[in-house]
């Protein structure tokens, strides 16, 4: 089974770019894509890293024009692979940019009317252990380049900061921290430091800042009395502004912020998920702001003793344009359609109250109630289903060949929507458009479809899917019909809620349903368990079991993040902190487990499985730090695999794969940052 | 892979702990009931978004680039 790229789905508007300058505002087509680095200019002009879009972008000072636009998908000078962080040189117009995915670092050159050319590229020749494995934070200390090399990986699996002279000679690099409760980095990602040669380190896969000097010696901070500040929710980057620590998203919401012997301060609140901190170049008490979700660059007033920033100014479009997503977290292929050929006038047909009760029984029988009732109530909802009211819309089973859509769970911009899958696989549509249909609440997150046998009471469209949908926030799973009145989407049912009880919910991802046996399973992420629902041929959604608790034995999980159903009825299960993969039985009863932790984009080794789909012939699974779409037989055995970090459109690469979704032609993966669904060709070649 | 194992660890220690008040939570109940079985649903279906865009303020995604 051959994972092969075959197209994409969602249009991030980069080639048809306004004439610099401009006002943002004026043009809601020009959107940012998961910007992360910033730095500040000579001329107090803001960079911003457009990272997903493989450019940068240069705005005057209030944030409110577009300076220039600088950059586009590439390997060659002044192109990029996801642009990540910017460092301006201490005193020369010298931007250095950490070109993460060509693994390299490009030395720019700037002037006051904004000329910009690439002047140095290095970090990808040389011998081996010099070549950056996936450059992220930047800083200057000491007069050398420091570089967090995030996907270095040496013999103990850790990481490094590799360090260079400003023309970008390798000096050496730092792998272990001498002194810190945990001496190893791990995937670090931010990097600052200050005047007395201090390297502070946003060492995120510890979740830590540590710091250090140039040698690697931790240098203890006097409030927490090791060279480590803990407690972060995540540690992506730190700053240094004002002689203060700066940890966007350390806790959640939140900016933390430390004094520099690492005594923590009032954290500023309010924020969504802040990448990166700027101090602004022209007003010392206001901040500029990252959120690569929100894709936005934001200018905020600081104000001493207060727990919140005040927002200025808020720059990027909101990514609603036609056919663009905005954090994209899952995706089905359906066939729905309406008949847009039928007459409107079947419409005004009335309803035969003859074949409406004609399957009446007194549904006070003491012997039959409950089945009397809902039979009855099944076929009158049947004679008005299918009566001529409904002729102009033509249910039909699944159909096999039938051209089927792609139908996206389309997180931030709160909508489900639907995009045309290729109908050539030799000429495949790399931009197919997707149009919105149902809007969501804020938090859904998986998605899958159950096809009734039958059709069920209440349906309006019987013969069509019902989607049940996650809500990682409520914890509730909405299940929605399909309206064919309406074309759209409606709720239909509803079922758990947040909490630990064994009915509820919390932090849930990844759903499946087995159409055979309309069993719902629900990886219940928060509670490192694996719910059981069944819904029942008259639409009753009832709780069956749990299955699992937290752990590492069999049948115990950590973090258990998507669940799919074999075609034995038996359950695929990403066990994602646990780094493996379990299969249990249709009741829940432990069978065998596959993969072990590490690295590795062509065996079984995982890093955080993120998301699993078993077909009639294999499993896909997406591994998310190893950025790598895997499939294995069903016993567990590798077969094949398609990888590669990047974010050059039309080639399938991936940042960070989310809930995948495969049937026997074709993988769909919908890429949350780059704002992208992948589809591959699975079809043996 | 020291460093990786330990990492790795630690992680797994860490869980999400955000929660929802109880009255969020039957507030959320009644609106998904309105939503499903009245007839005014749309009504019931903005208010059901507005309440999760309160609780989308107070908590990232599981996975954030």
């Amino acid at each position: 089974m051959t994972i092969k790229y075959q197209s994409s789905i969602g249009n991030n508007h980069t080639e048809n770019t306004p004439q610099t300058p401009f006002k943002p505002t004026d043009h809601p087509a020009f959107t940012f894509n998961s910007p992360v680095g910033l730095c500040s200019d000579q001329y107090k002009r803001i960079w911003v890293a457009d990272t997903a879009n493989n450019r940068l972008i240069v705005l005057d000072k209030s944030m409110t024009k577009v300076l220039k636009v600088y950059g586009e998908p590439g390997e060659e000078p002044g192109q990029f692979n996801m642009p990540f962080r910017l460092l301006h040189h201490p005193e020369k117009p010298l931007i250095y940019v950490s070109d993460l995915a060509n693994r390299r670092i490009q030395v720019l050159q700037y002037s006051k009317n904004l000329s910009i050319k690439t002047i140095n590229i290095f970090g990808n020749t040389g011998p081996l252990h010099e070549h950056l494995q996936g450059p992220n934070g930047l800083t200057f200390c000491e007069g050398k380049l420091c570089v967090a090399d995030e996907f270095f990986v040496n013999e103990e699996g850790g990481g490094r900061i590799a360090i260079f002279s400003e023309s970008g000679e390798f000096i050496n690099d730092i792998q272990t921290i001498s002194g810190a409760t945990d001496p190893g980095l791990l995937w670090p990602q931010g990097l600052s430091s200050d005047d007395q040669g201090r390297l502070y380190i946003a060492n995120t896969g510890f979740y830590n800042i540590v710091r250090c000097d140039l040698s690697g010696n931790g240098i203890p901070f006097s409030a927490t009395g090791t060279p480590e500040i803990e407690g972060l929710d995540v540690s992506r980057d730190v700053s240094i502004i004002n002689n203060i620590l700066y940890v966007p998203g350390g806790s959640a919401n939140h900016i933390n912020r430390y004094s520099i012997d690492g005594e923590a301060l009032l954290p500023l609140g309010e924020f969504f998920a802040p990448i990166q901190v700027l101090a602004h170049p022209d007003e010392p008490s206001n901040i500029v702001v990252t959120d690569p979700i929100i894709a936005s660059v934001s200018r905020y007033a600081v104000i001493d003793n207060a727990p919140l920033a005040i927002p200025i100014q808020v720059t990027g479009p909101a990514r609603n344009n036609p056919g663009q997503l905005y954090f994209v977290t899952s995706a089905i292929t359906e066939a729905i359609r309406p008949n847009k050929t039928s007459s409107t006038q079947q419409n005004t047909a009335s309803l035969d109250n003859a074949s409406l009760f004609s399957g009446y029984k007194n549904p006070f029988d003491p012997f039959n109630w409950i089945p009397n009732s809902l039979n009855f109530w099944e076929k009158s909802w049947n004679s008005v289903t299918h009566s001529p009211f409904n002729n102009w819309f033509t249910p039909s089973p699944r159909p096999k060949n039938k051209r089927e859509d792609a139908w996206l769970l389309d997180g931030a911009n709160h909508q489900i929507k639907r995009a045309p899958l290729c109908k050539n696989k030799a000429k495949p549509d790399v931009q197919a458009q997707a149009e919105s249909l149902f809007p969501l609440m804020p938090g859904a997150l998986g998605i899958d479809a159950f096809h009734p046998s039958v059709s069920i009471p209440g349906q309006l469209a019987p013969g069509t899917a019902l989607f049940l949908v996650t809500n990682y926030l409520s914890g509730f799973v909405s299940v929605l019909q399909y309206n064919p009145y309406l074309d759209d989407l409606v709720h239909f049912s509803f079922f758990a809620g947040f909490g630990s009880a064994p009915w509820h919910l919390k932090n849930p991802q990844g759903i499946t349903v087995n159409d055979a046996t309309g069993d719902i399973y629900i990886a219940d992420t928060g509670n490192n368990r694996i719910s059981h629902w069944r819904i029942s041929k008259n639409g009753i959604i009832g709780f069956i079991n749990t299955y699992g608790e937290q752990g590492s034995g069999d049948g115990q999980f950590a973090g258990p993040s998507d669940v799919s159903v074999g075609p034995k009825g038996q359950l695929y299960i990403t066990d994602q902190m646990n780094n493996r993969i379990q299969v249990l039985n249709s009741e829940g009863q432990y069978l065998y487990q596959f993969g072990q932790q590490g690295y590795g984009e062509d065996n079984d080794n995982f890093l955080l499985p993120t998301s699993i789909q078993a077909t009639e012939k294999c499993v896909f699974i997406n591994d998310l730090v190893n950025r790598s779409l895997k499939s294995f037989t069903h016993e567990g055995v590798f077969v094949d695999s398609f990888s590669g970090l990047g974010a050059k459109p039309n080639t399938g690469q991936l940042w960070m794969p989310y809930l995948l979704h495969a049937d026997n032609e074709r993988l769909i993966v919908p890429d949350c940052a780059t704002n992208q669904v992948h589809i591959y060709s699975t079809l043996d070649t | 892979m020291k460093i990786l194992e330990a990492a790795i660890k630690k992680r797994s220690k860490k869980s999400q702990q955000n929660t929802i008040p109880p009255e969020t939570k039957e507030k959320l109940e009644q609106l998904f009931h309105k939503a499903t079985t009245e007839s005014d649903t749309t009504t019931a279906a903005k208010e059901l978004t507005q309440a999760h865009a309160e609780l989308h303020k107070q908590s990232p995604p599981p996975i954030t680039p």
